[in-house]
C-alpha cells in the first residue's frame, strides 16, 4: 500500500505514453489534400447558399441527438448544481410555514477545499515546455504561454480553477474555449457543459473525439449585426428575423416542435433582444449521409445560416472548446464530481435537522395542562409569563397547570447527523483530516492524524492527474489558438527584435511565423506540490536528523539540502538563500576548516598514542 | 482581425441543463402573463359580484333561502304568529311566510339597485 502511494508521488512515465495515445485515438480525419479540401469547402458554401435548410436540419439533428443522450445526466447535473448552490432540498416545499428549513452547509465548502487545492498548484511556473529536437521553438512557445497564460491576458490559474469547481460540483468542467481578442490577446470563454452539445460517441477523457461538437449560446441581436459588420456573420437581420417563425401552411408541427420554435427568441428586458445561436464544429455530411467536409464550422440562427461552411482554422483542433472531469466515466466522455454520491446523505442531514429543530419547539417551548375545575375562573387560561391563577387546590394536590414534558433527544440525533458526517465525508473525499479539522476522535496521536491527511489525500492526487491532464489540453488549444491569431504587435513585448526579425513572414496572414507547436507540455499541478510536500517531508524527517549526526553529515551537503527546499517551498524571491557562487566559497571554506579539524584530531590521536601509560598528555616527559 | 475564423466569443445567459431555456423569465412573456393574470382576477371579481348582487345571483338566492328557513322557523316559534297562521291555513292553504318574504326582499334590492 505505502509502496503504491509512493509510486503515484514518483515522476510517471505513463502519463507520457498516455498522451501520446491519446494524439493516436484522436479522431482519425480522412486524408484529404490542400487543394481537395478547397474544393470540398467551395461546394459546402455553394451547398450552403442553396440549401442552407439542409445545413440549419443537420445542426438541428445533431443537438436533438446529444440532447436525448444526455438527457440523465444532465438532471444529475442539475441536481448537483442546486447542491452546489445549497439550494433547499426538494421536499422542503411541502412544508408548512411553521416547520423550520434548514440547510446544513456542507456541499459548497466541500467543493471550494477541492477548488483551494487545485488554485494552489497553479500559482507560480506552471508550465514547461520541452522539446530535445528543438530547444529553442520549445523555450519560445514556453515564454509565449507563459505570457499569454499570466494574469493580464487569459489568466489561466483563474479560468482553470473555476472550470475545475464545476467539475468538482457537477462531474465536468465549464467548456474552456479559447478565443483571440485583438489587442489583448489569448483570453479563455467559460462555457456550462450543458451548452455544449457534443457527439454522444465522444470518448472518456478525450474532448476532441467524435463526430461533432455544437456551442449553442443566447446572444443579442446586436451582437450578431454588429458581428455582420464586421464580416463575420452573414444574413444577421433575416436569421433574427426567422427565429421563433413558423412555417406557412405546415400543420404537422408538434407541441414540442412549436415549443421549440418560440423558445428562439430571448428578451431579458425590454430592449434586449437574444437569439439562439448554434455554431456547429466537426463531420458535415449531406442529406444522403455522405461527408461534405471533415472537420469544418459553420454557423446558424433560426432557419437561416449565418457563417457560411469552412473548414476548421486550427492546424490540429477540430473544434476549440474542451472540457474534463476530475473522475472521468469510463464509458462516456462526462463524469463525476464530488457531490454526486452524497445527494441523499445531504438531503437527509437536512431533513434530519429539520425535525429536531422542530421537536425543539415543544422541547423548548412545552405545552401546558390545565385543570381547569381546579382554577377560581375556569375562563381564565391565558398564559404569559408572571401570570397569576387563583386555585383552589386539588384533592391530591397536583398543580393545576403543568408543562406536558417530552424526552431530549438531541444526543441520538447528534450521533445520527455525525454518522451521516462521516458519510459525506467519505463520498465527497474531503474529509476533516483534508480540512484540517480535528475529526471527531478525541484521541488521535500526530503520527495517525499525518497517516490520514495522506491517504485522504491520496484520492486528490489522482483527481490532480486527472485535471492536469485537463489542463494541457486547454493550453495546447490555447497555444493554437494563439498560433493563428498573434502578430507582430503581440509578440514584441515578449522577444528582442533580432528574435522577432527571424519570425517575419510577409506570406503569412498575420505577418509572422512562429517556430512549429511541437514537444512535449508538462503542467506542475496538484500531483506536482504533493510530490513537493513528499520531499519536504523526507527531508524534515530523515534528511535533517542523520544531518546531525557525526556519522552521515559527511555524506550530505547542505546547500543542495536547503536549495531543494527553497524550490519546494516557493522561497526563491525571498533571497534568503545565497547564490551557486557564494555556496561554492562556503562550501570551499568549511572544507578547509574541517580537514584542518580532522589534521588535529589526528595529531591529538597521534600525541596520545605516543605518550607513556600514567603521563597525562601534553606535560611532557620533566622529572 | 481574423477573429472571424474563430469561435463565437459571446457568452449568453445561464440556461437550465435539462430544458436549455434560460432561467430569468422572458420579459415579454413575463408582462404577457402578469397581463393575464390581472385579466383573470378582474373577471372573477367580476362573477363574484354579480353572484352577491346581480339578478338571479346564487349567492343572494342561498342567502334567501336561509331567511326563509329562518323566518318560518320564528313563525312557528311565536304562539300568537301560529295562532294566526292556523287560522288563516283553516281559510286558504299551507303558506310559506319566509319563502315570500324572502322574495319581496330581493325585489326591494333589485329595486334599488335599478334606481338612478
Amino acid at each position: 500500500m505505502a509502496e503504491g502511494l509512493a509510486m503515484a508521488f514518483i515522476e510517471d512515465p505513463t502519463n507520457e505514453v498516455r498522451r501520446r495515445l491519446h494524439e493516436l485515438i484522436r479522431e482519425p480525419l480522412p486524408v484529404i489534400d490542400d487543394q481537395e479540401m478547397a474544393e470540398r469547402e467551395d461546394a459546402a458554401e455553394a451547398y450552403a447558399g442553396e440549401d442552407e435548410g439542409h445545413f440549419v436540419d443537420f445542426c438541428e439533428d445533431c443537438v436533438a441527438t446529444s440532447v436525448n443522450a444526455m438527457l440523465d445526466i444532465r438532471k444529475i447535473q442539475k441536481e448537483c448544481l442546486d447542491l452546489y448552490m445549497e439550494k433547499e432540498p426538494p421536499n422542503y416545499a411541502k412544508k408548512e410555514a411553521w416547520q423550520s428549513k434548514v440547510v446544513i452547509p456542507k456541499p459548497h465548502g466541500a467543493v471550494q477545499y477541492a477548488m483551494a487545492a487545485i488554485r494552489k498548484a497553479f500559482s507560480v511556473d506552471f508550465l514547461s515546455i520541452e522539446n530535445e529536437a528543438d530547444p529553442t521553438a520549445a523555450e519560445i512557445w514556453e515564454k509565449l504561454m507563459m505570457r499569454q497564460l499570466d494574469k493580464r491576458h487569459a489568466n489561466f490559474p483563474i479560468a482553470f480553477t473555476d472550470a475545475t469547481g464545476v467539475s468538482f460540483a457537477v462531474g465536468q468542467s465549464l467548456e474552456m474555449i479559447p478565443v483571440w481578442r485583438p489587442g489583448r490577446g489569448l483570453q479563455y470563454s467559460l462555457a456550462e457543459p450543458w451548452k455544449i452539445h457534443r457527439d454522444p460517441d465522444a470518448l472518456s477523457r478525450h474532448p476532441q473525439s467524435g463526430m461533432y461538437w455544437i456551442h449553442q449560446e443566447y446572444l443579442d441581436a446586436f451582437v450578431l449585426k454588429e458581428g455582420e459588420k464586421q464580416g463575420k456573420y452573414v444574413n444577421a437581420q433575416q436569421a433574427i428575423d426567422s427565429c421563433g417563425e413558423m412555417p406557412k401552411g405546415d400543420l404537422m408541427l408538434t407541441k414540442e416542435e412549436i415549443a421549440r420554435r418560440k423558445n428562439q427568441i430571448w428578451r431579458r428586458s425590454k430592449y434586449r433582444k437574444a437569439v439562439m445561436v448554434s455554431e456547429f464544429w466537426g463531420t458535415i455530411l449531406d442529406k444522403k449521409g455522405e461527408m461534405l467536409l471533415p472537420s469544418a464550422t459553420y454557423t446558424t440562427c433560426g432557419r437561416k445560416v449565418i457563417r457560411l461552411p469552412k473548414k476548421s482554422p486550427y492546424r490540429t483542433l477540430r473544434w476549440p472548446g474542451m472540457s474534463f472531469s476530475p473522475l472521468p466515466n469510463f464509458l462516456r466522455y462526462d463524469g463525476r464530481g464530488l457531490l454526486e454520491g452524497i445527494r441523499t446523505i445531504w438531503y437527509f442531514m437536512c431533513s434530519l435537522l429539520c425535525l429536531h429543530a422542530d421537536n425543539l419547539n415543544w422541547v423548548v417551548n412545552p405545552p401546558t395542562e390545565i385543570d381547569i375545575s381546579s382554577l377560581v375562573d375556569p375562563d381564565d387560561v391565558d398564559n404569559y409569563p408572571g401570570k397569576q391563577y387563583l386555585t383552589r387546590g386539588t384533592i391530591s394536590g397536583q398543580q393545576a397547570i403543568r408543562t406536558v414534558e417530552r424526552k431530549n433527544i438531541t444526543n441520538e440525533v447528534l450521533a445520527n447527523l455525525q454518522y451521516a458526517d462521516q458519510n459525506f465525508q467519505r463520498g465527497t473525499f474531503v474529509t476533516d483530516a483534508v480540512q484540517g479539522l480535528p475529526g471527531y476522535r478525541a484521541e488521535i496521536t500526530a503520527r495517525e492524524a499525518a497517516q490520514n491527511l495522506d491517504q485522504a489525500l491520496s484520492v486528490f492526487g489522482l483527481m490532480g492527474m486527472n485535471v492536469e491532464d485537463g489542463a494541457i489540453e486547454a493550453i495546447s488549444a490555447g497555444a493554437e489558438t494563439v498560433e493563428i491569431n498573434a502578430g507582430l504587435d503581440d509578440l514584441s513585448e515578449i522577444f528582442p527584435n533580432e528574435v522577432l526579425m527571424t519570425m517575419v513572414d510577409e506570406t503569412s496572414p498575420t505577418g509572422i511565423r512562429l517556430p512549429k507547436l511541437t514537444g512535449a507540455y508538462h503542467v506542475s499541478g496538484v500531483s506536482a506540490v504533493m510530490r513537493d510536500a513528499e520531499v519536504i517531508r523526507a527531508i524534515r524527517d530523515t534528511i535533517l536528523p542523520l544531518a546531525g549526526t557525526p556519522l552521515f553529515a559527511p555524506y550530505m551537503k547542505p546547500y543542495n539540502i536547503i536549495k531543494s527546499l527553497e524550490r519546494r517551498l516557493n522561497l526563491k524571491d525571498e533571497g534568503i538563500i545565497v547564490d551557486e557562487a557564494a555556496a561554492q566559497t562556503v562550501d570551499a571554506a568549511q572544507q578547509v576548516a574541517q580537514e584542518e579539524a580532522i589534521q588535529i584530531e589526528r595529531e591529538q590521536k597521534a600525541r596520545e598514542l605516543l605518550t607513556p601509560l600514567g603521563q597525562v598528555p601534553g606535560q611532557g616527559g620533566g622529572a | 482581425m481574423r477573429t472571424s475564423n474563430g469561435p463565437m466569443s459571446g457568452i449568453g445567459p445561464s440556461v437550465c441543463p435539462v430544458t436549455g431555456l434560460p432561467e430569468e423569465t422572458d420579459e415579454l412573456e413575463r408582462q404577457r402573463r402578469q397581463k393575464k393574470k390581472i385579466g383573470k382576477i378582474m373577471a372573477r371579481r367580476d362573477e363574484l359580484l354579480n353572484d352577491l348582487s346581480g339578478n338571479g345571483g346564487a349567492v343572494l338566492k342561498a342567502l334567501a333561502a336561509r331567511m326563509a328557513d329562518r323566518i318560518n322557523e320564528l313563525v312557528a316559534q311565536d304562539p300568537e304568529a301560529n295562532a294566526l297562521r292556523e287560522i288563516m291555513i283553516q281559510f286558504t292553504h299551507e303558506i310559506n311566510y319566509g319563502n315570500k318574504l324572502a322574495e319581496s326582499l330581493i325585489q326591494g334590492i333589485n329595486v334599488e339597485q335599478a334606481a338612478p
